[in-house]
């Protein structure tokens, strides 16, 4: 099978990361190529790697596409950052193919959209009127009115996260939640499956490894500094509480926000934490593992979340580091006794001052994280999935493509369920060539926007 | 009685199909009938197009002035609904039968086709199995209706001639006639090829236009690169007068199709001329009404072995001659005449 | 360069419609352009029509068996929903149920919520269907108007639909003593108002009516009119007649009557007598044949009253050669609206 990769392919980027773990493992079974941005191949910092690989960019788009449907498939990695998703988002158009969702939110990548490529940030509301209708036009109200700045911790981002219309022309959607899986697969018609992470490289064989000494117990956060990692909460609480303050260190690895940062430091000159809580910034993976590798905790906290699904959850895990989360969404997917749930600034406390207490269960936890990571979080399995889930697509593919096809027509027509009853006999016909189980349940859905 | 005959046409094209569907309205028209023939045309690739006619096909209306009953002859036309329908399968779509998995079936074998190609079925069997009464055109397609729709069909009508009158017996001259459209799946290109090993002296003639700029030409490029130019002759398009005339004289008639459904109006056309048939043993319909020796002569699809059967013929005129007059029973034997077709159909 | 024609039929019930189909491709075959016709059959209820130009949507004639097919000109509604890049509309009316007919009564939709509906799909999907074509033409001016008036589209130009070539009608100068009215028998046509005219006129002067009736009996309604006037006596009906003959009646007589109510294009008689150099009596209301008969030119055009009408027919037959000129300009007429087929097949094939 040759596969058509779409991707962001830089050093920095955790879905290049994740492509390339992925490819370079179907590439030993299918012809893979990767679809990068021409950028992403050059430079200081460039990804090394065997898979064959076509970089592109805006004015090239032509060719990516002629190159791309000599494929059997394509598969487009999408997130919501509009520097990395905008090619792939934009050869979408010309071909249908396999989405793997990376971010339920999308609404940065519209902003970036129409701000950047469109030129124009009035056509906003018009995007998130399609994807949510009457319900996106009061949020857009709520905006004009400085009643909504879409921060990242707004809640209501995620009740309207407006992935659907970044979904068009898919004919799968890949995501890796079971929370992500219900969110699209309500949203959309064509088939949505859930795959479970693969491995995160650099894990595969480590062993439970035991913790260098230290004189404190060590704590890290990783990643973007947001302030739905609830950082500042982890700072007060150890702020507040004597055995805390008197035992952990707590790295922060990663960069984020200025305002926040500078968040962060005065709630740290506020308690008087300059020695115990440190803002080492970004670090280069070999640096960040390290760090992984000696934490006696991780904290991996998101609050509110935004129906993510965090890749970089597994390295904690795989490094059998007990971690901590807050119980929702993504992270309560996980079983109890692997990862430490807390729902309350209360429960983060208690649960701090229990692990610090008991190195025993810190190991413990710590070896199931393990054991349950690397049975469930592997590269081959996460393939042989997504082949699988490539042939019930193709399988679908020609239903799709069709229905959606009639639709278009039915569209020019202007059918109305209330007054003609020939959107069900067409789909009654329809659903008669396809015959029995894989019958279709909503046959004019490919653009149910238009019908 | 109003009768509908409902058929598909590839514009431009005009074959075995249409002209049998001519001939049935006329003959239905001189026993008092009337009649309307519906055309619809189809193009079967890309392999989506294929559900969109079949989807289209489902949508059209045939109820005007009230028939009382519709023929349908060809996929997708006898998808068209209408509750008095009778089928006379002359063609399900071959590519996702017997020829799926094979150079001819017109595409890949893929998850995606595959699902293309069970929706094809899907339908046939609903659309077939739901008819009044089926009838096909030959064995082979009755079997393969059986195999891969589960279906069994009411009886085989074998496609008589429309003009069988024009078709006789007169005195044999040194060539071989092959009239029919010059495509690939004729292949005529073997007929010619088979002429490069030929040492008598009688010659190929060939009727017919080419189905493709590409066919005719690749054709006319054989001839030329051989040196066959004073053995093999063009006739391009000729009248059914001329045709018969044409046959009349052929010492036999040469049939090569690959794999057809039915015995081809050749075969007939050859038959009431008194003359035998050579034909491959891969050519499919033929092989139902052909004998080995007995009213024709059945070989490997080879050119070489086409020219032995050829210069054999030639060398033993008598026995080739009578053949042919064998060869002129076999229609009354099969009722292949217009009366029982249309007694069946009008029942 | 492959010519596909294509247009709709309603099996079983009209043949006529496919006259014009029928003359195009003759005539193209014979000036040795590649060309097929596509005839896809229509049943026209109202809510039903939908589905079917959805069917026809779904074809492709893009292309056939490997061939590019490189022009498609469409005929009669609603096989302008084809697709083509390359498609030239010949365009002769819409469903006139859901445009012009609606709400009158001729109109057989109901005019409630859901028969506005269906009248709503068919003008939006006939917008979007016809500004897909290259060009737009259409048979008439009529027909013109009504496509600028429903759809906001403005043909490229009017083709009038030429006689078939082979016809029998050659310009006459023979002078007759009748007036010909050669048409089918029924209301639209309104043969009874010819009759009513016949007491208003010298005479001498006779009246030639050639012809069926859809409706058993309706000639005989005609022949007890005419009885009931006083003027059986100058009134022949030659009942059903073919070309030829019509063609001879044609060039025999001393004028020709047009008489129909509001009709989209000047109707086949006009034009046979064009090509007789006869000049056409028509009526303010007729419709079509108001675009190419100008009163005192090649033809009169009265009100539609006996008076009005017998008086047109009155000096047209006292005055021979004043008819004659008449005559001669109703043959020009062809000419200059180039109502030939080199002139349609320049256009639709351009």
């Amino acid at each position: 099978m040759k596969i058509a990769w779409f991707t962001p392919f830089g050093v920095r980027s955790a879905i290049g990361t994740y492509s390339q773990t992925i490819v370079e493992t179907l590439a030993l079974a299918d012809d893979v190529t990767l679809f990068v941005a021409r950028e992403d191949l050059s430079g200081s910092e460039v990804r090394r790697t065997n898979v064959p690989t076509f970089g592109f960019d805006a004015s090239t788009i032509a060719e990516a596409v002629e190159r791309a449907r000599q494929h059997d498939v394509v598969v487009y990695n999408m997130g919501d950052n509009l520097q990395f998703h905008l090619l792939p988002f934009l050869v979408k158009a010309q071909i249908p193919g396999i989405t793997i969702l990376h971010d339920i939110v999308m609404r940065d990548f519209y902003r970036g959209y129409v701000e950047f490529h469109l030129k124009n940030p009035r056509l906003f509301p018009r995007f998130q009127h399609a994807a949510h209708g009457t319900a996106g036009d009061d949020l857009w109200a709520e905006e004009v009115a400085g009643r909504f700045d879409d921060c990242p911790e707004d809640v209501r981002r995620l009740g309207l996260p407006m992935f659907e219309p970044s979904l068009d022309r898919s004919t799968g959607v890949v995501v890796h939640s079971k929370y992500a899986r219900k969110r699209v697969a309500d949203a959309v018609a064509v088939p949505v499956r859930h795959i479970d992470f693969p491995a995160s490289p650099g894990w595969a064989n480590e062993r439970p490894t035991d913790r260098p000494d230290s004189d404190r117990v060590e704590l890290l956060t990783y990643g973007v500094l947001g302030k739905n990692k609830q950082i500042h909460e982890v700072i007060r609480a150890i702020g507040r509480n004597e055995t805390l303050r008197e035992s952990v260190r707590y790295t922060l690895i990663g960069s984020g926000e200025a305002a926040y940062e500078r968040h962060l430091h005065r709630t740290i000159a506020q308690f008087d934490l300059a020695k115990t809580v440190l803002l080492r910034g970004w670090q280069p993976d070999e640096v960040l593992n390290e760090a992984i590798a000696g934490a006696d905790i991780v904290i991996n906290l998101r609050n509110p979340h935004c129906g993510e699904s965090s890749w970089s959850l597994l390295n904690s895990l795989l490094a059998g580091a007990p971690t901590v989360v807050w119980n929702h969404g993504y992270y309560a997917e996980f079983p109890d006794d692997v990862v430490c749930k807390v729902s309350s600034k209360r429960e983060l406390r208690d649960c701090l001052v229990r692990l610090i207490a008991d190195p025993g269960e810190r190991k413990a936890i710590g070896l199931r994280a393990q054991a349950h990571a690397r049975g469930r979080f592997t590269t081959t399995g996460y393939c042989e999935k997504l082949r699988e889930f490539i042939e019930v697509v193709r399988n679908q593919e020609a239903v799709w493509t069709f229905t959606d096809r009639v639709a278009g027509y039915l569209a020019e027509l202007g059918v109305s369920a209330d007054f003609d009853p020939i959107t069900a006999r067409v789909s009654a016909e329809i659903a008669a060539f396809v015959g029995d189980r894989d019958a279709l349940s909503a046959p004019t859905s490919g653009n149910r926007s238009r019908t | 009685m109003k009768i509908s005959i409902v058929n598909v046409q590839a514009p431009f094209i005009r074959g075995g199909a249409e002209y049998l569907a001519d001939s049935l309205a006329t003959k239905l028209l001189e026993r008092g009938h009337r009649v309307a023939i519906v055309k619809i045309p189809f193009k079967w690739y890309p392999e989506e197009a294929l559900l969109d006619h079949m989807l289209a096909c489902r949508l059209l209306r045939i109820r005007s002035g009230d028939p009382d009953l519709v023929i349908a002859l060809k996929f997708p036309a006898y998808l068209i609904p209408f509750k008095n329908r009778k089928v006379w399968l002359l063609h399900q779509f071959r590519q996702v039968y017997e020829l799926w998995g094979t150079p001819w079936a017109g595409m890949p074998d893929d998850p995606r086709t595959r699902r293309i190609r069970d929706m094809i079925r899907n339908a046939d069997t609903a659309a077939l199995g739901s008819a009044k009464k089926l009838y096909t055109n030959s064995k082979m397609v009755a079997d393969r209706l059986k195999r891969f729709n589960g279906i069994d069909a009411d009886g085989i009508l074998y496609p008589p001639l429309d003009r069988a009158e024009l078709f006789h017996k007169a005195e044999a001259k040194p060539y071989f006639f092959y009239p029919s459209r010059l495509n690939t799946v004729k292949r005529q290109h073997v007929a010619i090829e088979a002429m490069r090993f030929v040492k008598s002296p009688f010659q190929l003639v060939l009727a017919g236009k080419a189905d493709s700029d590409e066919y005719g030409e690749q054709l006319r490029a054989l001839v030329e690169t051989h040196g066959l130019a004073d053995r093999v002759r063009f006739l391009g398009w000729i009248s059914e007068e001329e045709k018969a005339r044409w046959m009349s004289e052929c010492l036999a008639a040469v049939y090569l199709p690959y794999d057809e459904d039915s015995y081809g109006y050749v075969t007939l056309e050859a038959f009431l001329s008194h003359k035998c048939v050579l034909t491959f043993s891969d050519s499919g319909g033929t092989n139902e009404l052909i004998a080995h020796e007995r009213n024709g002569l059945i070989v490997e699809p080879t050119p070489e072995a086409l020219a032995e059967a050829m210069e054999r013929a030639y060398a033993n005129p008598a026995r080739t001659l009578e053949m042919g007059d064998e060869a002129a029973k076999t229609p009354a034997e099969l009722g292949i005449d217009w009366q029982h077709i249309l007694d069946t159909l009008t029942a | 360069m492959r010519v596909l024609i294509a247009s709709t039929f309603v099996p079983f019930i009209e043949g006529g419609g496919t006259k014009i189909v029928d003359d195009l491709h003759r005539e193209m075959k014979a000036r040795g352009i590649d060309s097929d016709v596509v005839l896809l059959p229509l049943y026209s209820a109202w809510d039903e029509i939908a589905e079917q130009t959805l069917a026809f949507r779904l074809l492709d004639v893009t292309e056939s068996a490997g061939n590019r097919i490189d022009r498609l000109i469409t005929i009669r509604y609603p096989s302008y929903a084809l697709r083509h890049p390359s498609k030239v509309a010949w365009f002769i009316h819409h469903h006139r149920e859901a445009y012009d007919l609606w709400g009158t009564k001729w109109g057989g939709m109901p005019e409630n919520a859901v028969g506005r509906h269906y009248r709503n799909m068919m003008h939006r999907s006939d917008d979007i269907y016809l500004r897909e074509c290259q060009r737009i033409y259409t048979n008439s001016a009529v027909v013109a108007d009504r496509l600028q008036k429903f759809s906001g589209l403005t043909a490229d130009r009017v083709l009038y639909p030429p006689l078939a070539s082979g016809h029998p009608f050659r310009p006459s100068r023979e002078s007759g003593d009748y007036i010909f009215y050669p048409s089918r028998i029924t209301r639209i046509k309104r043969q009874d108002l010819a009759i009513r005219a016949m007491p208003h006129t010298p005479h001498k002067l006779r009246l030639v009516i050639a012809g069926t009736g859809d409706v058993e009996g309706s000639v005989d309604e005609l022949r007890v009119l005419a009885t009931e006037l006083g003027v059986l006596d100058r009134v022949e009906f030659t009942g059903w007649i073919s070309e030829e003959r019509k063609a001879e009646l044609m060039a025999g007589c001393v004028g020709c009557l047009y008489l129909a109510f509001d009709e989209d294009s000047y109707g086949y008689v006009t034009l046979e007598a064009f090509h007789s150099a006869k000049p056409v009596i028509t009526l303010t209301d007729s419709g079509g044949s108001l675009e190419v008969v100008r009163d005192g030119k090649n033809g009169f055009v009265c009100e539609p009253t006996p008076v009005a009408l017998g008086d047109a027919m009155s000096r047209l037959w006292a005055r021979p050669s004043v008819a004659r000129t008449m005559g001669e300009r109703a043959h020009k007429t062809i000419e200059e609206f180039r109502i030939d087929w080199d002139h349609v097949l320049e256009n639709l094939l351009s």
